[in-house]
């Protein structure tokens, strides 16, 4: 990044508003302020009789509808129109039928997980499990070990937290982060009350928030869980000796250290010292932790 | 309207500041001052206080970039490259002595930087130029903390590609 800002700052560095540009905006702005003054001036002399029609308008004549448009025309029904119902209402029949197991398959929400392993569930509108994504060998390990699609999600993190291989890294210094995507908030917000619960259940330290789709689309293209990709972008931005393959080894725990080593604890939101926050956060998730509030930045300066 | 002082002060200090934020969506010309005027122009009408120096920077550019990006949209484009200056004859009309070297850097960052999508084009400009945070961007844009931040990453990688 310092190369790429030096670029910048050279060749930005050699811009400067001309003179001439300048004076013409302060000359436009003076002409401005000489009209304003000269119409307050003529609203005041003018002020006991409002003009007439000033604040007359037109109004607008309704549309006229032709009758001709509205005229509908019976028509006898034929033996060949019964039976093109009939064969629509089977293929309606049909459609219903694989609409509904696209349905069933298609994930509304995504939980990922990261702690060291990283791994997502896709769960579906009812909130089973239809789909599962390991971004690293050890949660491809853990993966290959467990059977959950077709599981409630409560179930699927349950039994992630029972397997052994998943147990193994819940020690009580760890982090574990869990982001939640959704496009229907009223999932996202059950979920990540049912996930803000579960952390309380676990040794170690943890968070919940919710996530963009885009923001998780990016991380999926550099390989990465959502929150280990969140978390590497504000440490690389704080710490450009690092690049975004050195946080892909580290642990959520050492990024976070590594964050707050840098000086950006502020930017780790508010995940509790001891277990789990409390709350969830709405929107496109505030910094790294939980907590109440929108997550929609402080507004404009305008 | 604020005081003409004021208004001088405030092109004074921070007239360049502005132009630059312009330049990252137009070529010098008549849209880029256009853009430069308004701005200062809505500055003397803003009535509300502002609470320092580095607020009246960071609102200027703010008004700066939202007016780019409409005046963009209403002509349905995406960056303008046509029938106005070049970037070489922008530093002629500045005067400016350059090398032909930093001429060659200033067109070809001018031009990457106005080819980039906005977003991530205006938060990397922030960033990388003007030296905010991270936060301060998302306060500015009105945007998700996490969002700027992959902003700022995407914008950096792809203005890397486009220069190298």
């Amino acid at each position: 990044m310092k190369e790429l800002n030096e670029t910048l700052k050279n060749a930005y560095d050699t811009v400067s508003a001309p003179d001439a540009l300048k004076e013409r905006t302060i000359t436009y702005i003076e002409s401005q302020r000489t009209l304003e003054n000269d119409s307050i001036a003529s609203l005041e002399q003018n002020s006991s009789s409002p003009e007439k029609g000033t604040l007359a308008f037109e109004g607008i004549p309704s549309p006229q509808i032709s009758g001709e448009a509205l005229s509908v025309g019976r028509k006898r029904r034929s033996r060949s129109r019964v039976l093109g119902y009939a064969l629509a209402a089977c293929m309606a029949c049909l459609l219903a039928g694989f609409g509904g197991f696209s349905l069933y398959t298609s994930e509304t929400t995504y939980i990922g997980i990261d702690l060291n392993p990283s791994l997502e569930l896709g769960i579906n509108r009812f909130d089973r499990v239809v789909s599962t994504h390991a971004f690293n060998e050890e949660a491809q390990e853990i993966l290959d070990g467990l059977s959950l699609e077709g599981m409630h999600y409560n179930d699927a993190l349950d039994a992630l937290a029972q397997d052994k291989l998943f147990s193994e890294y819940l020690t009580v210094d760890a982090f574990l982060s869990i982001s939640v995507t959704s496009k229907n908030e009223e999932q996202s917000l059950a979920v990540q009350g049912h996930c803000e619960q579960y952390l309380t259940s676990l040794p170690c330290r943890g968070s919940c928030h919710s996530v963009s789709d885009e923001i998780r689309t990016e991380a999926h293209a550099e390989h990465m869980g959502v929150n280990r990709y969140q978390a590497a972008l504000i440490l690389l931005d704080l710490d450009s000796s690092l690049t975004l393959e050195d946080c892909k080894t580290m642990s959520m725990r050492e990024l976070r250290e590594r964050i707050t080593a840098a000086g950006g604890e502020e930017l780790l939101g508010s995940a509790s010292e001891g277990h789990h926050g409390q709350g969830h956060s709405q929107g496109q998730g505030q910094g790294m932790g939980s907590g109440n509030g929108n997550g929609a930045g402080q507004g404009r300066w305008q | 309207m604020r005081e003409p002082e004021d208004i001088e002060d405030k092109i004074s200090r921070y007239g360049d500041t502005v132009w630059r934020a312009c330049l990252v969506y137009f070529k010098p010309g008549p849209d880029a001052e256009d853009v430069f005027q308004e701005t200062f122009f809505k500055y003397s009408l803003h009535k509300k206080p502002f609470t320092s120096d580095e607020h009246v920077k960071a609102w200027l550019i703010t008004v700066a970039t939202n007016k780019c990006k409409d005046l963009l949209k209403a002509s349905g484009r995406k960056y303008v490259e046509l029938d106005q200056l070049t970037n070489q004859q922008l530093l002629a009309s500045q005067n400016m002595s350059v090398s032909s070297d930093e001429s060659m850097l200033f067109e070809e960052v001018m031009t990457a930087m106005r080819k980039l999508d906005d977003p991530p084009r205006t938060p990397l400009y922030l960033a990388a130029y003007e030296g905010y945070t991270a936060p301060e961007i998302a306060n500015m844009l009105n945007a998700p903390i996490n969002t700027v931040y992959s902003w700022i990453s995407r914008g950096k990688k792809q203005l890397r590609e486009a220069l190298s």
